[in-house]
């Protein structure tokens, strides 16, 4: 018997629909505070994650991920079951919301103004972005950032943030009462668990603002925070390279980003503390 | 070095300025190109009118008197192969 859960994150519209216990208890545990609406009247993602056949539920246990009656993925084991609902919410938006310029990138916000924060995986971005949101920043995305073709704001999509491996407890021992989902080990990221985002964030999660400045953000061990400005041709370059969509969109994205960067800096940011990276971004945007 | 002719931008080509040069985009292809300073005056130039060779030399030398006349030749001849290699520039 499936149950269903109709949660609306920013933008969208999520209704998922699942049997899996793991699953629903994390959905509990950090969606609890969204607003949860079962007459939402348009659902842009109708996702379901569902234990496999008879054979696959006890032996080696999987689960399968649909959007409407499509599995874009391979099955996963059933301890990776919660992770693979929030990959699988990532590709939704990734290859659908077209409206948008998606970016590889952790997102914050304070005063109004937005810092994207492109970066490679392993890069450090979501653990930054977790260490911000906790100390006065509001949370975007720590994975999506999603800049408007119609109006060049950027969008909130608030969800928890992923953090791996060593990250997990990094995140764990800086942050008093950190809400964390159940940890899949062995998955093909490492070790992964989601950080429930800040209240104030998810209560905020409409409203979009002004980009700031683009942060190319690189954890480097012992580092005291620097922030070096950069070019706008290199930056254009690094930011098509972290982009979902810009092959999609073609000339819109292009006269989106050039629009942009003719009136945003752009900066590499390397760091290692936490608090030497909140004085910093701090400063930027007073 | 491409055929002997007058140069011009590509009309697939939208640019767009930077503070430290130009971003072009071929709406044919897709493809995405940058053309650093100083060599994005040219580009801006070959939007508007289509030049020789021998016009955009002497008129990069004209700009930069204090450079050598043979290297800047050099460098111009080098830039224009390369722009039409990636197709933002052509011959008309």
């Amino acid at each position: 018997m499936l149950s269903q859960v109709v949660l609306p994150i920013g933008p969208f519209s999520f209704r998922i629909n699942t049997d899996n216990t793991m699953v629903l208890e994390n959905l509990h545990s950090l969606y609890q505070a969204y607003p949860q609406d079962k007459s939402c009247a348009f659902i842009d993602f109708d996702i379901t994650i569902t234990t496999r056949s008879m054979l696959r539920r006890w032996i080696k246990p999987q689960v399968d991920f649909f959007l409407d009656e499509f599995a874009p993925f391979k099955p996963l084991p059933k301890d990776h079951s919660f992770a693979m609902l929030e990959w699988g919410m990532n590709w939704c938006i990734a290859t659908r919301a077209h409206q948008y310029l998606i970016l590889h990138a952790g997102t914050i916000e304070k005063n109004g103004h937005v810092l994207i924060m492109p970066a490679e995986q392993g890069s450090g971005k979501s653990t930054l972005t977790a260490a911000m949101v906790y100390n006065g920043w509001r949370l975007f995305s720590d994975e999506l950032a999603l800049v408007s073709l119609k109006d060049e704001q950027v969008y909130p999509c608030t969800r928890p943030i992923n953090l791996k491996n060593d990250s997990i407890e990094v995140i764990k021992s800086h942050l008093d009462n950190a809400v964390f989902s159940t940890i899949a080990k062995d998955t093909h990221k490492g070790t992964v668990a989601l950080l429930k985002p800040p209240q104030t964030s998810v209560d905020r999660m409409h409203e979009p603002a002004r980009l700031h400045s683009f942060v190319f953000p690189k954890y480097v061990k012992g580092a005291t925070a620097k922030l070096t400005p950069i070019s706008n041709i290199d930056a254009f370059q690094v930011i098509i390279e972290q982009s979902f969509n810009y092959h999609i969109l073609g000339v819109e994205a292009f006269n989106l980003l050039a629009n942009l960067l003719t009136r945003v800096k752009c900066y590499q940011f390397e760091y290692s503390d936490f608090d030497e990276a909140k004085q910093i971004f701090s400063d930027l945007v007073t | 070095m491409h055929c002997k002719g007058l140069w011009r931008l590509n009309p697939l080509v939208n640019i767009r300025e930077l503070n430290d040069g130009i971003a072009t985009f071929n709406t044919f292809s897709g493809d995405t190109q940058f053309v650093e300073q100083p060599f994005d005056v040219i580009v801006k130039l070959l939007q508007s009118s289509a030049l020789s060779t021998e016009k955009i030399i002497a008129l990069a030398i004209a700009h930069w008197p204090d450079q050598q006349p043979l290297l800047i030749a050099d460098n111009i001849k080098q830039f224009l192969t390369q722009a039409a290699d990636s197709a933002i520039i052509m011959t008309s």
